[in-house]
């Protein structure tokens, strides 16, 4: 942090463990020929090896668990609170340096500009958290009770310290937090809603004058404060796009790792046999970090001493022959089970296909099967459904895991809709091709559904992204060729959402009413498959002897 | 990180509305007035061609 020198050699703080020495070779006087030397002298164990090199080691596991943790937000690029302009502005890992025993000033509070002891201290909340105009909406978990623990620290050691602490919420939610939470207020902290909007530092003084709204008592507050500690949020790894690419990773919006399901399988990753612990998948405490490992750990276990893996029957399989080696399935496979090399036809890595059947949806070759939900089964569904007064119907495909449930909730709930709708079942929404799409209206469909998971609740990580573009392109397919965009329609509905599913279904037979049977006939006509172009047969000679 | 403005139609209930778009996001997006999901995202042709006037 730049508080203070260290030796080349070095413990890399005093509860580090393993507890041994680090040598940085870039401060070292030299290895080659030795320099100093004086380390080795005196290590009697002779531990210190200064042609050791690093290495790329090389082992075959079973599972994998990502526990890359989290980096701290560096406040130095945005400058926030004054933090690179005002020698008094710290942040709260080096608040936790300056009161450490074992740390520069050796548990001393002083303030950086002049070394004296400050009476008046200052916390601001919520720097680089909670803040989506940085790319930060979401709540690092963990600084209002770092802050909370820093008061009572301060009020411990110093009784005569003032603190304040500007926040927007205190989120003592975990075991005797709140209990905390009230000891450092009764200590004399004063919390004080809302978030600095000025500050400025007196050049006599180098005190800062900090300028907030108290949006509970609805006035503005001016404050003296002789320190101000910049309470930092927590931000993904710096290494995690490197793990995720290594290890076909999903990322959530806020760019740490996305696990397989966020209540049934928190420490799982969706590739299989990868798990969590710890902050890489969202900020937490010691005490969740601490039970995500023993989790992880337990999963991981489970799986290295199963005697057999099972697997769903439901996967993908690819057909060489058909194959045109064209590589179109390799990225839209969530899980990264598809291997490809140009020139070769791509193969399914069946342990790692979840059965999403995006890669079906997307081969425009009928190379890829999807065992159980083949193009011929849906095609045959969609026929047999629009077989006998198509006009009457709205037909719609459903994912198997939430619109599909959706439609079972309503039902289980009696909420009344029309009867009106057929659906067809899907594993994911990623697996409707625009030509089953097309099919239903060509089958004399007036109005057509796609439904799956609302984006967070995909059972395939992002297959569904896939259903997005695809409907995208059909919008334009059906509007160039004269039909009414309107007629495709797509919605996410979760298990959970019987209402919304009757909501739509009773908007879809709306619309339907609308379609008139021109219509109709108009898009049967006009979406027929396109006669493929049959390259000329070149004439041969033909030698008769 | 780099953004645009871009023109949304709601295919349920026909509203046009324009949002910000950032490079690379990954967002749900469902209609203001009337919250189906059914969001087509306009280009700039078919979005000129919705201004102009109709009859």
């Amino acid at each position: 942090m730049g508080l203070s020198s260290r030796k080349a050699i070095y413990i890399p703080f005093p509860q580090a463990v393993p507890c041994s020495y680090i040598l940085n070779m870039d401060d070292c006087l030299g290895n080659n020929p030795i320099a100093c030397g004086k380390c080795a002298e005196v290590c009697d164990k002779r531990a210190i090896n200064y042609d050791d090199q690093d290495e790329l080691v090389t082992r075959e596991v079973g599972a994998v668990i990502v526990a890359i943790g989290a980096d701290v937000y560096d406040p130095t690029e945005l400058d926030d609170y004054g933090y690179t302009r005002f020698h008094n502005v710290i942040t709260s890992m080096e608040f936790e340096r300056l009161i450490c025993a074992g740390g520069p000033t050796a548990g001393h509070f002083v303030r950086p500009s002049d070394q004296k002891r400050p009476r008046r201290i200052g916390f601001i909340q919520c720097v680089g958290s909670r803040n989506p105009k940085i790319g930060r909406p979401y709540c690092s978990n963990i600084c209002c009770m770092n802050t909370v623990k820093d008061t009572l620290l301060l009020a411990d050691h110093y009784p005569d310290t003032e603190s304040v602490v500007f926040y927007q919420d205190i989120r003592a939610f975990g075991k005797s937090f709140e209990d905390m939470f009230q000891r450092s207020r009764e200590a004399g902290t004063r919390y004080l809603r809302g978030l600095p909007g000025e500050i400025e530092e007196d050049p006599g003084t180098r005190n800062l004058m900090v300028t907030v709204e108290n949006t509970t008592a609805g006035r503005l507050e001016r404050h003296e404060l002789e320190m101000l500690v910049l309470s930092v949020g927590l931000q993904p790894p710096r290494d995690l796009a490197k793990i995720s690419g290594l290890l076909t990773l999903s990322k959530t919006a806020d760019g740490f790792f996305m696990e397989s399901h966020p209540k049934l399988k928190p420490v799982d990753a969706p590739t299989r046999g990868v798990f969590f612990a710890g902050m890489c998948e969202y900020p937490k405490d010691i005490k969740d970090s601490v039970c995500e490992a023993g989790a992880a750990s337990s999963r991981a276990g489970a799986l290295l001493n199963a005697a057999q893996i099972r697997i769903e029957a439901i996967t993908s399989r690819i057909d060489e022959v058909a194959c045109t080696k064209c590589g179109v399935c390799v990225p839209v496979c969530p899980y990264g089970a598809i291997v490809w090399k140009k020139g070769q036809p791509a193969v399914v890595v069946e342990a790692a296909c979840a059965g999403c059947g995006t890669c079906g949806a997307a081969c425009k070759f009928s190379a890829i099967t999807m065992r159980h939900f083949t193009d011929e089964q849906i095609l045959a569904q969609i026929r047999a459904v629009l077989a006998e007064e198509p006009q009457d119907k709205v037909f719609a495909f459903a994912c198997n895991w939430c619109s599909y449930a959706g439609g079972d909730m309503a039902g289980i709930s009696r909420i009344q809709y029309p009867a009106s709708n057929r659906l067809v079942r899907t594993m994911c929404s990623g697996r409707v091709s625009e030509e089953m799409v097309l099919e239903a209206f060509r089958c004399g469909a007036p109005v057509v559904l796609v439904s799956g998971c609302h984006y967070a609740d995909c059972h395939y990580i992002n297959a569904n992204r896939q259903t997005v573009r695809r409907v995208q392109h059909l919008w334009d397919t059906l509007e160039r060729n004269g039909v009414r965009p309107e007629r495709l329609q797509l919605e996410w509905i979760s298990a959970a959402e019987g209402q919304k599913f009757a909501k739509v279904m009773r908007q879809l037979e709306e619309l339907r009413r609308t379609v008139t049977p021109e219509e109709i006939a108009h898009a049967r006509e006009a979406l027929k498959p396109k006669p493929k172009k049959v390259p000329p047969v070149k004439a041969t000679a033909v030698a008769v002897v | 990180m780099p953004a645009s403005l871009e023109t949304f139609r709601c295919m349920m209930c026909g509203h046009q509305y324009q949002e910000k778009v950032e490079r690379g996001e990954d967002k749900e997006r469902s209609c203001p007035k009337c919250r189906s999901s059914s969001i087509r995202h306009l280009k700039k042709r078919e979005e000129a061609s919705a201004k102009e006037p109709t009859g």
